[in-house]
């Protein structure tokens, strides 16, 4: 009977552990895909404001439907409150949506700061300016992407089997 | 009919940034009611204009007469602006700047003004904009009733060729557009039925489309060709919509003139307007004194303000004869 329950116990250890490494892992191949789905996004709201001078309630919309999960609420919310006629410039706007929305993703500070910097001259100027504006974000949240992938191959795979290392570690201690 | 009816003013304020939102929703009744103009200007007083004057707003919503006692015009207050008046896409409203000003939803226009940037000697845009003036449209539908009976050709049973003839601000675009509605629905008392128009709306101003949809109220028979330059939209109206009226409004340049021709010998019925206060004005301009010396308008309708926006001053047909005296519109 104790024989039992000291398995059941050292199992139940090993799982927690080893889930809370997968889920560390999973954050950071999260970041990665996230922050490329961004760069997705903000590539389609390029062609919005080139092509189809698109204003940007629309534009936003369009984008949000087209990126999904939490990187998209970020386009929705800032199209919605700029279509509301709520009284807010798009900058205002998309920061407000993005300080909402930034816990419901795995950005970092450094992303967040990018994001912000985006929206300073989200619409305010034409559309070469806005082409710029958007190549050149899109440029260092690709660098940001690189750097969260070379974090990723370097952690994932600790964090992923290192769980249930630790978990088998407590499990040997403790018996 | 005064030719001022009420106008929903809260979807004007909505394009104010939220200080001068404030203030404006503070305007007495008696200076909202004939609201025509909102002045913003940077680092100077906040100014409207009604059918009595111009004044000066203070923080209150007061006018007063001394610009020191106003509210003074921030320069965030000019930038918000701009940026609510362009939904913050000002790349998608660059022909506008261009041409210097936007039409809101509602049909009202946003003047601007800033400092210009030339490409190749060509105005390419505007930027810092430093003064923008909202000018509030109201449809008025039956200002034009009283001078409808007068531009039917009843052997031919089609409208003349009409030109509407008025200095600015006198209410020219508001009977044309009553005009275009009239001919749209059809008159029953006068044995007129719907006609199918084409409406070339160079600015936006007569339909005030916004996102395909005319804002004001035009009848059912109108196709509108938005923000499309007259003379290119009127041959494009005439070959894709087989209107029976094509109507646009001031035109001057040449190759406004050029279309009106063109028109004219295919049995379409024009219906236009023209800045000018009296007919030897029209016989001056360049271009459009070879219209008037051919007689190819077989109406002119002149406006004024004296007595009021929409003023009627008379109509002549094609030998300046007056077909009617003058009369105030309503």
């Amino acid at each position: 009977m104790l024989a039992m329950f000291k398995l059941i116990a050292s199992l139940l250890i090993i799982c927690s552990a080893g889930l809370a490494g997968l889920r560390a892992a999973s954050a950071y191949s999260l970041r990665s895909r996230q922050l490329r789905t961004l760069q997705e996004a903000l590539q389609l709201l390029d062609t919005e404001i080139m092509y189809g001078a698109t204003p940007l309630p629309a534009a936003l919309s369009k984008v949000a439907a087209a990126a999904g999960d939490a990187v998209g609420t970020v386009f929705r919310e800032a199209g919605d409150m700029l279509g509301k006629g709520s009284g807010l410039t798009a900058g205002e706007a998309w920061n407000l949506a993005v300080d909402r929305n930034i816990r419901r993703t795995a950005f970092t500070q450094e992303d967040r700061a990018i994001l912000r910097s985006f929206g300073e001259a989200l619409g305010s100027s034409d559309r070469a300016e806005q082409h710029k504006h958007i190549t050149l974000t899109t440029y260092h949240l690709r660098q940001e992407e690189e750097k969260a992938e070379r974090e990723r191959q370097k952690n994932e795979r600790i964090w992923k089997y290192g769980g249930f290392l630790v978990g088998i570690g407590i499990v040997l201690l403790l018996l | 009919m005064p030719l001022d009816t009420a106008v929903n003013l809260h979807s004007v304020f909505v394009y104010l940034p939220p200080p001068l939102r404030e203030i404006m929703e503070q305007l007495p009744r008696s200076l909202a009611g004939n609201l025509e103009e909102i002045r913003i200007r940077h680092g100077r007083p906040l100014a409207i204009k009604t059918d009595q004057g111009d004044c000066f707003i203070d923080q209150r919503g007061q006018a007063v007469d001394m610009p020191s006692g106003a509210y003074h015009v921030t320069a965030e207050d000019v930038w918000k602006t701009v940026q609510l008046i362009s939904q913050s896409s000002l790349y998608a409203f660059e022909e506008e700047f261009r041409q210097g000003f936007l039409t809101i939803p509602g049909g009202h226009r946003v003047g601007l003004a800033g400092k210009a940037v030339l490409e190749a000697g060509a105005l390419k845009t505007l930027r810092d904009i430093g003064s923008l003036c909202f000018r509030i449209a109201r449809a008025v539908p039956g200002a034009a009733r009283h001078i409808l009976p007068y531009l039917i050709d009843r052997q031919e049973g089609r409208p003349y060729h009409t030109l509407i003839v008025s200095p600015p601000r006198a209410g020219k675009t508001t009977i044309l557009r009553d005009l275009v509605r009239l001919l749209s629905c059809g008159v029953p008392e006068l044995r007129l039925p719907g006609c199918s128009l084409g409406l070339v709306d160079e600015r936006g101003e007569i339909a005030a489309s916004y996102g395909g949809m005319p804002q004001h109220d035009l009848g059912p028979r109108v196709d509108v060709l938005d923000h499309c330059p007259k003379a290119v939209g009127m041959l494009m109206l005439l070959r894709s919509m087989s209107p029976q009226v094509i109507a646009t409004d001031e035109i001057g340049r040449r190759q406004d003139v050029d279309a009106v021709w063109e028109m004219v010998y295919t049995g379409v019925s024009v219906l236009a307007t023209v800045h000018a206060s009296r007919f030897e004005e029209l016989e001056q301009r360049p271009y459009l004194r070879d219209l008037v010396a051919e007689r190819v308008f077989q109406r002119y309708v002149f406006l004024s303000r004296r007595k009021g926006p929409g003023t009627l001053e008379g109509i002549w047909d094609g030998q300046k004869l007056e077909v009617r005296t003058s009369r105030r519109v309503g």
